[in-house]
């Protein structure tokens, strides 16, 4: 395969999309009630660190897969195994979002189209442009970037004169006090969507500019995470707190609040349009992980693997949860029972391996002088 | 060569799924635009009324010379299952993505409308921005919207703009939507107020094409004062009073006009309230019986005074203000006495004990139903006059002199 480059921009760009995907449109960190905002700002604190121990571990092999890296750093079989266990974790992810966002769109737009046709037409779209490559990929990021700022300051334009926020909702502030605002931090914050960005390091090898590249992800884990703490501030002092927390798409509901004069209001199908865009992005890097770690295990080329994987994620997509309730209910399980060995009991296992492996080597490389 | 070909065919089939376009789009003329919905108490469930929009009769080029909207009826054990039941009579798909107006017969208000509710905060075409009305005892939610409106084609679109209109203008009462509702379902020892409609003239004549054609209409819905509401059960309406002075407790006056007679006076001066902020603060260092202290200030202008007062002079203008400090304070005590007397904690005090001070609220949170009763309240008014429009004395203040 040729070497392809992607620019920090894009890498930016990227990166962005993919955090506010379905974080901002699904009921995230409302575990915190009131104090979803700061849950959501801790755990952009953790994903960031967590994003520089994944960044440290590809700069021991910038130009390995992680799949690769796995083998040298575990040796051949446990390295192996892992990658698979990373691979079948990704596909689920890719699946799971597939799902969220094929649910959004009929919840909220198509009500009577099956489930399949609306995740068949985006796993097409995302197919298509994996099969072109991760460069077009990153570019096409960048292209809906600008347009999802528009969207954003839109939106933000209109709540702001429309007249509905009522900042009195977010107080008292820590009424539970800090542990259960630690508690939802643990559960839910901190993974979801921040440490997701663990599979951003099938990307990082592309980086033209490596150092570059990592300052713009923690700039887009940062930005990422203002973001959707200022919009869980601003539905939870639109809607209240009750309603925030029953919705399933608070954002989606707070939006149809909103209405300048009468004349400026049913926007709502801006957020579905911002659904679409995040989760497109979402499920192509979830997905393009998956298809990297399997073809650098098996040694399958990447464009034979891409369309069967499509199929596989689809039909996953259609299968894993048979309702959104147990789609919702597996999901919060899953956040904190099986990520955290992803996200950060692996990671910070190979951290201590990978010291110890750079310290032999820079040993070795001294003794050969 | 072959190869080619299958790939080319498989292209066009998916090409398929994309071609017909939306799947289940039905088009403005497959649907039937619901404006308003009249909600009736009938045997073992619901009745429920649907305002119909007829787009021909609006557009006016096609229509038949008939009425602008129309209603359909059907009853059901849920208001979900009376919906379904209409289309038993209505051609198209109902939908109800542009209804503004959900009205509610007192009966069921007095029953508790905790059985509907959830439909209207669950259904995903209905906004949480439409309105909520109570029909006076008497009048069924149905003649509400069959009501035609001479200003307007659209009854339940015209009732919003009205409710807005006199939200801004008289300040007695203000839009309670859907989400308003719910907050105030859900606020301890609370409950919501709601806007109540009536009748001026009679309901039958009002639904009548006929009465368009007077000058004089012989129905017309009006806003009438609000509805008290003490969980999700209707106990009690506030008369004009308690409803501005409830406005102004929970700091959602804008304009308003307040007579006042200041003291040595005759006649009563009638001011322009156009500003006004209303800060509350409660004080529970004695849990069992707090305190709360209500502040006002609202700018004013003069805009009738048939008194022979010369408005020149401060000492004067302070009379006025003075006098309207007790005008107002009063306003607001009848509406405090009213919520305290029906044991409902609308103003949401007990939301305001939460906000600033969460730990007294643990411990008190769950007597507040006895506890709300029971609250000093005191008013601290401070008018001020701002100016008296084009004239600064009245024209018999020429009588006074000789």
């Amino acid at each position: 395969m040729e070497k392809t480059k992607i620019s920090s921009l894009q890498f930016f760009s990227m990166l962005l999309l993919f955090q506010l995907g379905t974080a901002l449109v699904v009921n995230v960190g409302i575990l915190a009630g009131r104090d979803a905002w700061l849950a959501i700002l801790i755990g952009m604190g953790m994903g960031s660190l967590l994003f520089a121990v994944y960044a440290y571990l590809n700069g021991l092999f910038p130009d390995m897969q992680p799949t690769a890296y796995l083998r040298v750093l575990l040796g051949k079989y446990l390295g192996t195994v892992i990658g698979i266990a990373y691979v079948v974790f990704f596909l689920n992810k890719a699946s799971r979002d597939l799902m969220d966002g094929g649910l959004l769109v009929i919840a909220s737009t198509l009500k009577e189209t099956p489930l399949l046709i609306v995740n068949l037409m985006m796993i097409l779209t995302v197919a298509y442009v994996l099969h072109k490559g991760v460069e077009v990929l990153a570019r096409t990021a960048f292209i809906f970037l600008v347009v999802v700022i528009l969207i954003g300051i839109f939106i933000v334009l209109l709540v702001l004169f429309s007249d509905i926020l009522n900042l009195n909702r977010l107080r008292p502030v820590l009424g539970n006090g800090m542990g259960a605002l630690l508690l939802s931090v643990y559960r839910q914050n901190y993974q979801f969507p921040f440490a997701e960005v663990i599979c951003f390091v099938t990307v990082m090898p592309s980086l033209g500019h490596r150092k570059g590249g990592m300052k713009a992800g923690h700039l887009a884990i940062l930005i990422s995470g203002l973001i959707l703490s200022g919009a869980i501030a601003a539905t939870i002092s639109v809607l209240g707190v009750d309603i925030t927390e029953r919705s399933v798409f608070p954002l989606l509901t707070m939006i149809g609040k909103a209405s300048i004069a009468d004349f400026i209001q049913r926007t709502d199908i801006l957020v579905v349009m911002i659904l679409i865009i995040g989760v497109f992005f979402k499920i192509s890097v979830f997905y393009y992980a998956s298809v990297m770690g399997m073809s650098d295990i098996f040694k399958i080329p990447y464009r034979k693997l891409l369309y069967p994987m499509a199929i596989v994620i689809l039909l996953l997509s259609v299968t894993l949860a048979g309702s959104f309730t147990e789609h919702l209910a597996k999901g919060g399980k899953v956040l904190y029972m099986i990520d955290p060995v992803f996200f950060v009991a692996i990671p910070v296992f190979l951290l201590l391996v990978g010291f110890v492996h750079s310290y032999r080597s820079k040993a070795r490389g001294q003794g050969r002088n | 060569m072959g190869r080619k070909c299958i790939s080319g065919l498989l292209a066009c089939c998916l090409l398929l799924f994309t071609l017909p376009g939306c799947w289940d789009a039905r088009e403005l003329n497959r649907r039937a635009i619901v404006s308003g919905i009249g909600i009736d108490h009938s045997d073992g469930g619901y009745e429920v009324s649907l305002q119909v929009i007829i787009a021909d009769e609006i557009s006016g080029k096609t229509g038949r010379g008939g009425t602008p909207t129309s209603v359909y009826h059907a009853s059901g054990r849920s208001v979900v299952e009376a919906m379904r039941n209409v289309s038993r009579e209505v051609p198209r798909l109902i939908s109800t993505g542009q209804t503004r107006l959900i009205v509610i017969s007192e009966e069921i208000a007095r029953e508790g409308i905790s059985g509907l509710v959830d439909f209207l905060d669950r259904d995903s075409d209905l906004r949480l921005s439409t309105k909520l009305y109570i029909a006076r005892e008497g009048i069924k939610a149905s003649d509400i919207v069959s009501a035609l409106t001479p200003l307007g084609k659209i009854t339940a679109y015209a009732l919003v703009q009205k409710t807005d209109l006199a939200a801004d203008e008289l300040g007695a009462n203000f839009a309670v939507e859907i989400d308003d509702v719910l907050r105030g379902l859900l606020s301890p020892g609370g409950g919501p107020v709601i806007n109540g409609l009536n009748f001026a003239g009679s309901p039958e004549k009002a639904g009548d094409k006929g009465s368009l054609e007077k000058t004089k209409s012989a129905g017309v819905v009006v806003i009438d004062d609000m509805a008290l509401f003490k969980g999700d059960k209707l106990v009690g309406w506030m008369n004009r009073e308690e409803c501005k002075g409830m406005v102004w407790m929970l700091n959602k006056m804008r304009k308003t006009v307040l007579l006042v007679k200041p003291e040595g006076d005759e006649e009563e001066i009638t001011l322009e309230v156009f500003e006004t902020s209303t800060s509350t603060k409660v004080d529970v260092s004695n849990p069992r019986h707090p305190m709360a202290v209500i502040k006002v200030k609202p700018q004013m202008s003069v805009r009738e005074a048939g008194t022979e007062i010369d408005l020149r002079d401060s000492l004067a203008l302070d009379k006025v203000e003075k006098a309207a400090n007790v005008a107002i304070a009063r306003k607001l005590e009848s509406a405090v006495k009213k919520a305290q007397q029906m044991k409902s904690d609308i103003f949401g005090i007990a939301q305001q004990v939460e906000r600033t001070n969460p730990k007294a609220w643990k411990r008190i949170g769950g007597q507040w139903e006895e506890i709300f009763p029971a609250i000093d309240v005191q008013y601290e008014v401070d008018s001020i006059i701002r100016n008296t429009q084009m004239r600064d004395r009245s024209y018999k203040y020429h009588f006074k002199k000789k």
